[in-house]
């Protein structure tokens, strides 16, 4: 079983707000602590865009193989081998298992998935009526990807209220009272999502289509075909991975147009090809999936401080996405800066985010379809932050986003 | 001066950045890599004027440092 990583012993916030605008502490951390060692922890923080670079990328010096995480979702000891964990490796062992799912990720393969993106886009856009206050979590924001992953795999669509459910409870965060009720809750949710997914499984081994758990019937891996628990290991990572990531995008795009950089909606409006860079923008300034962890894989001083082998590392990619010695002006949220899309969200190395291109196709084709669907957007005077916010496994997060529309 | 473009195949991951930069230039094989559909990837057919900057954006995105540009031909391996 994996033990878990205290984030919060290692950060300063006092309130759920303070954590949503962590920009301040970033820049302490950055110029004045860039590489320092927790000792309640006992784990190494880094800060500045070329170490955080570095620590995720060279894999050579810090390894993905770790027993350790900020993030151990159920940890079921079902007996099963890990050979299709992809989070949890190296290259080249990493490589082989990754190949699994890279071919249905490629921006060739979701091009022939855009007409049903679209058509699901704008059936939600569809239903939104702008005589009301509008919740982008409930009308957008949830229910969109999670559609779109139901489909990309091949489960109902309709089903989308459990599945999201279960992946809520797989990926709730640690509570160091009560991790052994948390365990029991997320072993329990993990052998609901299991219990369902089998017959789908079945009933495509006999019938397979076009969709990625057919694709994963009909991989091999070191020549022989997935087992059933790896199947369903692999499904469960990727709507993990799937759903509130993407969902959580969508939400800190319309509050980054709101309050980060108003106005920007209607310049957006004029010329919706700016999209893709508004999206950029808001993966740079505002994700809530801050930081990484990697274990050190052998003695080095390469950061600075001497390192010794097995020591854990966390990697801050959000305040690496605010170092001003890559980004000018980079605690301005600005869509027109050159080089947006060196941020770090996606990590980098050989564990790039597999689902980046799906995640930017997605939110691409919602924002510019409600874009071109109303004129504006206005926030609601009475809004709180501090109450509308979440504290999940990564970070805060808005749990809802009221806000107005103009046809 | 002319410039010439392959995708180191070993390390390349198949995240996609490539080709979504320089949808002319790259595209994906069978496995989801990525490979220069100039020449089947072999680095001998100059990067037309107007795609150099493309792809050296690609080459700059690209998180596991598979996109290799240079002034000369690649050389083939047998």
């Amino acid at each position: 079983m994996k033990q878990a990583i205290f984030v919060d012993e290692m950060t300063p916030f006092k309130t759920k707000e303070e954590e949503w605008h962590p920009y301040a502490w970033f820049e302490d951390m950055r110029k004045h602590h860039p590489v320092s060692f927790h000792e309640g922890q006992q784990v190494w923080n880094v800060f500045t865009y070329d170490h955080v670079k570095r620590v995720l990328s060279d894999h050579e010096l810090f390894s993905s193989v770790r027993d350790r995480t900020l993030v151990a979702p159920a940890s079921q000891n079902d007996g099963t081998s890990d050979r299709t964990n992809i989070l949890f490796s190296d290259p080249p062992e990493h490589r082989r298992r990754r190949s699994l799912l890279s071919a249905a990720f490629t921006p060739r393969h979701l091009r022939s998935w855009e007409p049903r993106i679209q058509a699901i886009a704008e059936a939600f856009i569809d239903d939104i009526d702008p005589s009301r206050e509008i919740d982008i979590v409930k009308s957008l924001a949830n229910p969109f990807p999670i559609t779109v992953i139901a489909e990309l795999l091949g489960v109902p669509p309709e089903d989308r209220h459990l599945f999201q459910q279960w992946v809520e409870i797989i990926f709730l965060p640690f509570d160091k009272e009560n991790m052994s009720d948390l365990n029991k809750r997320k072993a329990a949710a993990a052998q609901a999502f299991s219990d369902y997914l089998q017959p789908i499984i079945k009933e495509k081994r006999v019938h397979p289509a076009d969709d990625i758990i057919s694709d994963l019937i009909n991989a091999e891996r070191d020549g022989e075909p997935l087992t059933e628990e790896e199947i369903i290991k692999m499904t469960r990572g990727l709507l993990g991975a799937g759903l509130e990531t993407t969902s959580h995008l969508i939400t800190n795009c319309f509050y980054a147009f709101l309050y980060d950089s108003p106005g920007i909606y209607r310049k957006l409006r004029e010329d919706p090809e700016l999209v893709p860079q508004a999206i950029e923008e808001v993966l740079r300034y505002r994700f809530h999936i801050m930081k990484m962890e990697r274990r050190v894989k052998k003695d080095t001083d390469v950061l600075g401080p001497e390192m010794k082998e097995g020591e854990m590392i966390v990697a801050w990619m959000s305040a690496a996405n605010l170092d001003e010695q890559t980004f000018d002006h980079a605690d301005q949220f600005d869509i027109d800066r050159p080089n947006n899309r060196k941020h770090l969200t996606f990590s980098t190395g050989p564990h790039f985010c597999l689902g980046a291109p799906l995640a930017r196709l997605e939110v691409k084709t919602i924002l510019t379809g409600f874009i071109k669907r109303f004129s504006n957007i206005r926030s609601i005077p009475s809004f709180d932050l501090e109450s509308h916010l979440s504290h999940s496994i990564f970070g805060q997060s808005l749990n809802s986003l009221p806000i107005l529309a103009e046809r | 001066m002319a410039k010439f473009v392959v995708v180191n195949q070993e390390t390349c991951i198949g995240c996609g950045n490539c080709e979504g930069i320089a949808p002319d230039i790259f595209d994906f094989d069978e496995s989801g890599l990525a490979f220069v559909k100039l020449d089947g990837n072999q680095g001998i057919k100059p990067i037309p004027e107007d795609k150099i900057d493309e792809v050296s954006e690609a080459m700059d995105e690209c998180p596991t440092d598979s996109v290799k540009i240079a002034d000369q031909p690649f050389e083939q391996k047998d």
